[in-house]
């Protein structure tokens, strides 16, 4: 209990920063990022795990929700421990919380 | 990315097949443990295909136990498989080390070579003294010496201030800056008259400075004094000598008479062909051909020359050589206007060579005369407008 509301403040603190700067809130926390291109191809930053992984599903753990990305013959070109490089024909994002 | 699957190519890396409950379990890990993997694809149910670099293959085994997968390695990438592909293809390998031998030895040699900046100075004397430097077609780069062409150059050549030949590819910039020349500096005490270099009847005149000495229309002959450079008063003013300025233009006739003959030999070709060819490569001559003359005795020449300029570029390998083509002599009676329309144009030509460079034709006419059947007498007058005047010492 202590440590998420020691996360809520945390987050908070970043927030109020980036909005005093007038900053993409992204630079200063660990949220998902998103560059989607068409419905081609999608790079998401901090990410945090992979939780499926079909042709049709890509399933990504982020750090309160989940990231479902399905479409067809969806490739992983690339991934390393902050971002994930998919390819495909995309139909749809979710976010599942 | 690009650069880290560069390097992996180079190291070497593999795809590799996972199979287990949760393959993505040990993407995960590794992820979190640094280790590089991409092109992943599903290959069917609890079937992953990705590839990863061969050291990142050792720890693979490792996680493998850990996440109850199966690992086992599909195919083998990397320049090393691509070498060992070609082991086998030993002419293709041959072949590429000589197109990169060729292209290295051809790196060494001028090829071209391209003059900047020379308006007033002929390009073809640059290039025969370039020539004489030893910057030339086919010359190694390695054994020239900018600096010393440059010298070289500058003494041979005393009308340019600079030059400077880039040679940093087979194409050689030579980047030339001509002297501009210093006016002539005139004694004041002496003079100066113009003369007439023919004779003529004058048509125009202009007179920059000195005195008139003939007016347009009076006939004059070579050698008249047309301007003069002393200028005298009636007043009470001394006399004054200045260097004569002017261009008078006269009407200036040329006349040539010649005999020609209506008969004339026509060579008619038998269709028996030798040819000799030489290859020159680099300066280098080689002779393509066995005997030195054909077969056949009468026969007219024709030169030939092939140069091979890959992609446009003037390259220093060429073939040229003699084309022979056997004749034999036929005697044939031409008509006399067709005599007549050429020895016009033969003798008007060579009148155009004898007349002042820069003159005007104004007329062409023609005479004929007949004294026997075969003998035609051409008779050209021209008239030309030609600037007749040459500056001279007065004192001459």
């Amino acid at each position: 209990m202590k440590k998420r509301k020691k996360d809520k403040e945390k987050r908070k603190v970043s927030e109020k920063i980036c909005d005093c700067l007038e900053i993409s809130s992204d630079i200063l926390s660990d949220i998902p990022r998103f560059t989607i291109n068409d419905n081609r191809e999608v790079q998401i930053e901090n990410y945090k795990s992979v939780i499926e992984y079909t042709q049709e599903n890509v399933r990504l753990g982020a750090k309160k929700y989940e990231i479902n990305i399905s479409g067809e013959e969806l490739t992983i070109v690339c991934i390393t421990d902050e971002q994930i490089y998919i390819k495909g024909k995309i139909a749809k994002i979710d976010y599942i919380f | 990315m690009l650069f880290t699957r560069l390097f992996n190519f180079f190291k070497g890396f593999l795809l590799v097949c996972v199979t287990g409950r949760y393959p993505e379990r040990l993407l995960n890990l590794c992820t979190k443990n640094n280790i590089l993997v991409w092109d992943i694809a599903r290959g069917g149910e609890n079937v992953i295909y990705f590839k990863i670099s061969r050291r990142g293959f050792c720890a693979l085994r490792k996680f493998s136990r850990k996440t109850d997968c199966k690992i086992h390695i599909v195919q083998k990438y990397g320049a090393k498989q691509v070498l060992m592909k070609y082991k086998k293809r030993k002419w293709f390998l041959l072949g590429i080390l000589v197109f990169v031998l060729v292209m290295f030895t051809c790196d060494r040699f001028v090829w071209k070579i391209e003059i900047v900046g020379a308006d007033k100075v002929d390009k073809n004397e640059i290039l025969s003294n370039l020539k004489e430097c030893g910057l030339k077609k086919g010359a190694i780069r390695g054994s020239l010496d900018e600096k010393e062409i440059k010298n070289e150059m500058l003494i041979k050549m005393p009308e340019l201030s600079w030059i400077w030949p880039n040679l940093e590819g087979a194409r050689v910039i030579v980047e030339v800056k001509e002297k501009s020349l210093t006016p002539e500096i005139f004694n004041p005490e002496s003079y100066k008259n113009i003369i007439a270099i023919k004779d003529g009847i004058i048509e125009s005149m202009v007179i920059k400075s000195g005195n008139p000495m003939v007016k347009i229309g009076d006939t004059v002959l070579k050698g008249d004094v047309l301007v003069s450079g002393i200028i005298e008063s009636d007043r009470d003013v001394p006399t004054r000598y200045v260097q004569a300025e002017a261009d008078v233009f006269a009407r200036v006739w040329y006349e040539k008479t010649r005999a020609f003959s209506t008969n004339y030999v026509k060579k008619i070709e038998t269709g028996r062909v030798y040819t000799k060819r030489k290859l020159n490569i680099w300066g280098l001559e080689i002779k393509l051909y066995k005997d030195e003359e054909p077969e056949f005795l009468n026969y007219t020449k024709e030169n030939i020359k092939w140069e091979f300029s890959p992609f446009g570029l003037n390259s220093a390998i060429s073939i040229t050589g003699e084309r022979m083509h056997e004749v034999y002599e036929e005697w044939e009676k031409q008509s006399v206007e067709s005599v007549v329309a050429d020895a016009v144009l033969l003798l008007g030509e060579e009148i155009e060579k004898e007349a002042l460079p820069d003159s005007k034709r104004v007329s062409l006419t023609h005479s004929v005369e007949t004294p026997d059947e075969d003998t035609v007498i051409v008779t050209v007058n021209t008239e030309y407008i030609e600037n007749i005047s040459q500056k001279i010492d007065g004192a001459q």
